[in-house]
């Protein structure tokens, strides 16, 4: 029996971008800058509706040429309401995944995460036949690392100072996971 | 003193020309050992013609600066260098750098090319902190970057897929901080 649930967790559902209601929501959710980093590329600023959809067709671009990227819009279950986004960036040839999990709506923070990894690692690791699954994080979102240490992943790398946020320079977190310490996990699990 | 910025004791650094590096890239590549230890991604030629147009599309670009580094002693022509990947204003860079003809490699250009990109970094760019990666299987890039400066800031685990083994990647990096210890000492 293969697994038919791929795109859900308990509480939320990995999607497609709607290009129609997506754009307002993360527009909003980019006035706060620790989501608006997660879109821009150099410098963090709030995107507009208008860029917000330029950003979405993008990512789109992306996935479809070169299928070195897989992009979700996370939604909560009940009402499909958007609250972030899921993201693996493939370098194919090494079985090498980047992971990012995006999530802008303040009520979630934390509990999507708890939810969207493991999701993310099955979904990398069964699906997409992965190996190595890194996740980068900058260190005053260092709330995250226990989710992420709980999921099997270990701190690999401190990349020093590189991140200037708010005033000051923060280190990143470089975590990661190979294919059989996830695989190890899921028979303890079992 | 600002001319001198971008010269070091065996080599300069000189802007990249597309017309004449197309070409020089392209031979270079002919050398798997080459690609495979600069790059991660699979090894590949390109056409003099691909290299050039992204070389041409890389001019007057401030999300990269690459140079070509130049021999003093003969003049030749024997890698590249280059930071990309800024982070924010004054924050983070990658470095990259490859030099091209074997015969070339284990002479010091590569630390000598290094220790003037870190120059022109942190003293022009102000730059807060530098990063590269290194592959396991590069035990002479890891000295030489180490010989610059850089220290180790962690293992990529398994990192890559070459030869029917995974490879670990080594993350490294300077602070400007710990550059400007070094060039006092020095």
């Amino acid at each position: 029996m293969i697994n038919d649930k791929l795109f859900e967790s308990q509480d939320f559902i990995l999607t497609a971008i709607d290009f129609d209601k997506d754009p307002e929501i993360d527009s909003l959710y980019s006035l706060n800058l620790r989501y608006a980093r997660y879109w821009c590329d150099s410098l963090i600023k709030p995107l507009s509706k208008n860029e917000m959809k330029k950003k979405y067709e993008k990512i789109e671009k992306k996935v479809d040429e070169g299928g070195r990227v897989v992009h979700f819009a996370i939604r909560t279950k009940t009402d499909l309401h958007l609250i972030g986004y899921m993201r693996i960036n493939i370098l194919w040839s090494l079985g090498a995944g980047w992971l990012v999990t995006a999530i802008g709506d303040p009520e979630h923070y934390g509990k999507a995460e708890e939810q969207i990894i493991p999701l993310a690692l099955n979904y990398a690791f069964r699906e997409l036949n992965l190996y190595r699954i890194e996740f980068d994080l900058p260190e005053y979102e260092g709330e995250k690392s226990n989710i992420l240490i709980v999921n099997g992943f270990t701190l690999d790398a401190v990349n020093r100072e590189v991140i200037y946020f708010d005033n000051r320079f923060w280190n990143e977190l470089l975590f990661g996971i190979l294919k059989p310490e996830w695989e190890a996990l899921q028979e303890v699990k079992a | 003193m600002t001319e001198s910025i971008l010269i070091g004791e065996k080599v300069r650094l000189i802007p990249v020309d597309a017309d004449r590096d197309s070409k020089l890239f392209a031979s270079w590549r002919n050398n798997s050992e080459y690609l495979r230890l600069m790059d991660g991604d699979f090894a590949l030629h390109f056409s003099i013609e691909k290299m050039k147009k992204w070389m041409e599309e890389n001019e007057l670009s401030d999300a990269v600066a690459f140079f070509m580094i130049k021999n003093k002693e003969d003049n030749q022509i024997i890698g590249d260098i280059g930071l990309s990947g800024f982070q924010g204003k004054h924050s983070n860079a990658f470095v990259g750098i490859s030099i091209g003809d074997p015969e070339n490699w284990g002479r010091g250009f590569g630390t000598d090319a290094m220790r003037v990109i870190l120059r022109y970094g942190f003293g022009m760019l102000n730059l807060h902190h530098i990063s590269l990666t290194v592959f396991e299987y590069n035990p002479r890039g890891v000295k030489s970057y180490e010989k610059a400066g850089f220290k180790l800031e962690g293992v990529q685990r398994q990192f890559l897929n070459r030869d029917g083994r995974r490879w670990d990647m080594y993350r490294m990096g300077i602070l400007k901080r710990e550059w400007e210890e070094l060039t006092h000492t020095n």
